[in-house]
């Protein structure tokens, strides 16, 4: 075993020196919830330039609290979630305070795209619509179990909520959500494009 | 309660997945990560404040994190925020790395099927359901091998995939492993256009692995970053030197070609 103070003591090993028995660890929960904290930063409202930048700071948080994760109270990934709540924070902080600061530049149109990933395009942009109109405790929710497939006692423990709020949530936006998809289907290729513009 | 239907499950998950980011961008991300971990880097969201705010942020961060570590003990969520100072007060908490891999290997058995190269999940979650724990635990050829690495990274099925976690490693294959990560970020650093901090990490390799396995790729990428950093007659001294230390190494016919007088 390692003491906690062994490892953040006055003497840094030597980068990657392979001393450091979390590093290998952070890479295995990297590569299984890289992905997961990505899409929970969105689902935060981290503003797409910004969510590389979220993701690296959970992981480097991670890293530092990965002696102190305690199984019996939860998740890796509910763990992550946490950390996630707090970085995707301080980044929509950062940003509203830089915001003002700047002139709002439109962005490019994308380039036109083959049918396929054209098709894939329209479905996350209908959904991003769709989760972007939702109340935040509501996208919380119906993100982190319908989308990330989190039982809902997990979910419930991640946010601090009791389960049975979860599932009221949750039915409400899978209503909702039902009614979007029946819009998407119902919307032709050509409507679709025209929307964009 | 009933979860989401199947027109509902199969629209999520081709979210799901067109949301993943494609492997290279999680790579060079993971650079990203390991390249603040080595620079020191522990809490971001604190490194914003100047010198004197941080210190007195990082009081008031301990303290906050006593705080939640109580409400977590009341069922806020399954984080523990310890800090040093709080692990110091409980008597010195003695991370568990073995507690924490266990911890790892339950979450991926229990996380959707998931094909060996990208996060897809076929099967599609069950919200309504808890998953259970008697889960099969996936075998190390499911593994998804995106962890960055170079080509020498894995001696055995050529696979990218790092060590499984439940797989007991010798001293010998885990200074194996670290070097062979080093050597592998000073190559991606070097040809990413960052000499520099491929000259960095090689220092670092030099200084933990000194007559290492990979020390003749250490040199031959060494002469290499040398010359990307404009020092030239630098690197080819180091190149004369190494002809003659390492006369049949693979690389001796490359070092030998590189940085040639102009």
């Amino acid at each position: 075993m390692v003491a906690a103070t062994d490892r953040r003591g006055p003497t840094r090993s030597p980068p990657g020196s392979g001393s450091d028995p979390w590093r290998r660890e952070l890479a295995e929960v990297y590569r299984s919830h890289a992905d997961f904290v990505r899409r929970s930063a969105g689902h935060l409202g981290t503003p797409r330039h910004a969510i590389d930048d979220v993701v690296h700071d959970v992981f480097i948080i991670a890293h530092r609290r990965l002696p102190d994760f305690d199984q019996a109270r939860g998740s890796v990934r509910a763990w992550l979630f946490g950390i996630t709540k707090r970085v995707a924070l301080h980044h929509r902080r950062s940003a509203a305070r830089h915001q003002r600061r700047l002139r709002v530049v439109t962005p490019p149109r994308d380039p036109p795209h083959p049918d396929e990933a054209l098709a894939r395009q329209r479905v996350v942009q209908h959904i991003e619509a769709f989760l972007d109109q939702l109340p935040p405790a509501k996208r919380t929710v119906f993100a982190l179990a319908d989308i990330e497939g989190m039982p809902a006692v997990e979910v419930a423990r991640s946010l601090g909520i009791n389960v049975n709020t979860v599932y009221a949530r949750l039915r409400s936006a899978r209503q909702a959500f039902a009614q979007c998809l029946d819009a998407l289907n119902a919307r032709t290729p050509e409507e679709v494009d025209d929307g964009r513009s | 309660m009933d979860g989401p239907d199947a027109r509902a499950r199969a629209t999520l998950r081709a979210y799901r997945q067109a949301k993943s980011a494609p492997a290279t961008q999680a790579d060079a991300l993971w650079d990203r990560i390991e390249s603040s971990l080595d620079e020191g880097v522990e809490d971001p969201c604190l490194e914003e404040l100047p010198a004197a705010g941080r210190r007195s942020a990082g009081v008031l961060v301990a303290a906050a994190a006593v705080v939640v570590a109580v409400g977590a003990v009341a069922g806020l969520g399954g984080l523990r925020l310890g800090s040093v100072e709080s692990s110091a007060a409980a008597g010195g908490l003695a991370p568990d790395v073995s507690a924490f891999r266990a911890a790892i290997q339950s979450s991926r058995s229990r996380a959707p099927k998931r094909n060996p190269v990208r996060e897809s999940d076929e099967s599609g979650p069950d919200p309504a359901s808890v998953p259970s724990p008697q889960t099969p635990e996936r075998s190390r050829s499911d593994a998804p091998p995106r962890i960055p690495s170079g080509p020498a990274r894995s001696r055995r099925s050529g696979a990218e995939a790092p060590r499984g976690v439940s797989e007991p490693a010798s001293d010998s294959e885990d200074a194996l492993q670290a070097e062979m990560s080093l050597i592998g970020r000073a190559r991606r650093a070097l040809h990413g256009g960052r000499a520099d901090r491929a000259l960095t990490l090689l220092r670092a390799h030099a200084e933990a692995f000194a007559d290492g396995q990979m020390r003749e790729d250490r040199q031959a990428l060494r002469i290499e970053a040398l010359c990307a950093v404009g020092k030239g007659p630098q690197a080819r001294a180091e190149a004369a030197a190494f002809a003659r230390r390492f006369p049949r190494s693979a690389h001796a016919a490359r070092v030998s070609e590189l940085c040639p007088r102009r």
